[in-house]
């Protein structure tokens, strides 16, 4: 691909257009020489620094206005002989390209002093020691009391900060009492005025707050707020303070060490009270609210009012009365309906009962049955006579039979019995004793069978059948 | 250590309070008629109270000066009329 190629006047244009785009307004510190004015008002001169340098245009209608335009900041005026002094300077404007000459330039709208001389060295080096020392810790900055009532205020009795304070303090907070602790606020006696307006205002022990405030100067009008002294007063105050030196830019060491920083005396007013407009707005908010709630209340109450009426009236003894009365009406006309419809039931079942009666009844199927009842009765009697008798016949031949039986058995047990009558008689051995028999026996009773259980003098008992006699034994005499 | 009367803020914000209390009560409760329209008394003075503390909000000046204080007469404006000379200024 082949690169575009640009005439002169397109790519100064587009230049132009970048520049003038990416840096709309910008803050430039460098320092000034070949300062030219012409007759017009208009001032040329260069900014530059050890490597590089940039043209600077400063026109009348500008330099005219030595206030910040959006801020309304007043900044001292810069006349060519400040300038033509040398030194350090701050220029706020816009870079702009000038395509006839092919030169990039800063269309200045303000020149500040830089004063980075030996004061700002100073300056830098105090504030690093006062940094280590944790004069500007974060964490050791006191909430400033919102509305204060007592106020110590330290600055001078003459010059705009007071003024400026007290204008905006005007149409803000309450009654309060501001007490000013004049002193010098330039000048070499400065610092330890103002330190010992600090400590006095610190021993009375009674303001809220302190606020130390001076107008806009150059770095060595404010010089005096950079003291070591001041910061130290700062530092070791017992009351919160709030301190509005010089004007936005300006950031003295009392600034960094107080316990919060206003950008400008003006500025620390708005910080300590709330604009008694915005007070009476809220108070006028309140009370509308307060009417409206009034008026809600009291239609709210209204409406309570009718429906207790209607409660009442509900609950009067005479809305009972009639309450009760329709109730009765309708228990009543309740009861006559069921009581009807009850009667007719029964009278209906009643008829239908006698009409089923009538059907079933008739003379002749009455005679009908009568004569079967006394049918079936005299058969019954029939036949219970009959089985009887048969019964009664049975028993006695059963009986009959039992006695015959019976009869015979006992007869032939009978004979039985007498034949071993006879048998047991012939066994008896008193029948042998009859027959002559004798049983001997030793005195003790025992039968004697052998020689070998008896000896020759013993005595023996022999048992004949109508007694027994005593013996002694002569001899022995065995079997041979 | 010098006395110090009670501070007009703190009296502003207690009406203040009340006032926003009493319209919280109003506006969410049922109540009596005789307790809401006490409170409704009690509302609006508080209102006219905090009005009227605004309205008469003046901030007192002094300076202190050879171990007192003094009144200190500041213009608001350096142009304007020197005749005023009241002890406090409308501010």
């Amino acid at each position: 691909m082949q690169n575009a190629v640009y005439s002169v006047s397109e790519i100064t244009a587009q230049l132009k257009q970048k520049l003038e785009t990416t840096f709309p307004l910008i803050w430039i510190r460098g320092e000034v020489s070949g300062v030219k004015e012409m007759n017009s008002g208009h001032m040329y001169f260069t900014l530059k620094d050890a490597h590089a340098q940039l043209s600077c245009a400063w026109f009348a209608a500008h330099r005219r206005v030595n206030y910040n335009l959006t801020t309304g900041e007043v900044y001292p005026r810069i006349t060519r002989e400040i300038m033509e002094k040398g030194g350090e300077f701050i220029c706020c404007g816009r870079l702009s390209f000038y395509p006839q000459r092919g030169t990039c330039q800063l269309i200045v709208e303000n020149v500040v002093c830089s004063g980075a001389g030996a004061l700002a060295q100073a300056f830098q080096a105090r504030k690093e020691e006062l940094a280590r020392l944790g004069y500007f810790d974060a964490k050791r900055k006191r909430p400033i009391p919102q509305n204060p009532s007592r106020i110590a205020l330290i600055t001078s009795e003459q010059g705009a900060a007071i003024r400026d304070f007290l204008k905006i303090a005007k149409d803000r907070g309450l009654s309060s009492q501001i007490r000013l602790f004049p002193t010098l606020v330039q000048g070499k006696e400065a610092a330890s005025a103002i330190a010992r307006a600090i400590a006095l205002a610190c021993a009375q022990n009674w303001a809220e707050v302190i606020v130390l405030i001076r107008g806009g100067g150059s770095l060595e009008d404010l010089w005096c707020f950079n003291e070591q002294e001041v910061a130290d007063a700062v530092y070791h105050s017992t009351l919160p303070v709030l301190a509005g030196i010089g004007h936005e830019i300006d950031v003295t060491l009392a600034d960094l060490t107080c316990d919060l920083r206003a950008a400008t005396p003006t500025h620390a007013a708005e910080l300590l009270w709330q604009p008694r407009s915005e007070l009476l707005s809220n108070v006028e908010a309140q009370k509308a609210r307060l009417l409206l709630a009034c008026e809600n209340y009291l239609s709210g109450l209204g409406v309570r009012l009718k429906h207790e009426e209607r409660a009442l009236a509900l609950a009067s003894p005479k809305h009972k009365l009639a309450v009760f009365e329709e109730r009765l009406a309708h228990c009543r006309h309740s009861f006559q309906t069921r009581w009807q419809a009850f009667l007719q039931a029964k009278e209906q079942a009643l008829s239908e009962l006698s009409r089923r009666l009538q059907r079933q009844m008739t003379p002749e199927k009455l005679d009908g049955t009568l004569a079967q009842v006394a049918r079936l009765s005299e058969r019954l009697g029939y036949l219970l006579q009959s089985r009887l008798t048969e019964q009664t016949q049975t028993l006695e031949r059963l009986e009959e039979t039992l006695w015959q039986v019976m009869l015979r058995r006992l007869e032939g047990r009978q004979a039985e019995l007498e034949k071993w009558q006879a048998q047991l008689q012939g066994a008896s051995p008193l029948v042998l004793l009859e027959r002559g028999y004798a049983l001997v026996e030793n005195l003790e009773g025992e039968l004697l069978r052998s020689l070998k259980s008896v000896k020759a003098g013993q005595m023996i008992r022999l048992r004949l059948s109508d007694g027994s006699l005593l013996a002694e034994i002569r001899a022995l005499e065995g079997k041979r | 250590m010098e006395k110090v009367k009670n501070s007009e803020f703190k009296n502003f914000e207690k009406q203040f309070s009340r006032l926003q209390a009493i319209v919280q009560e109003l506006e969410s409760e049922s109540l009596a008629l005789e307790k809401g329209m006490a409170l409704y008394r009690e509302g609006m003075l508080c209102s006219q109270n905090c009005a009227s503390m605004l309205e008469n909000a003046r901030h007192q000046l002094q300076k202190w000066q050879n171990g007192e204080a003094q009144p200190l007469n500041v213009e608001a404006e350096p142009s304007q009329d020197k005749a005023s000379t009241r002890e406090d200024i409308p501010f």
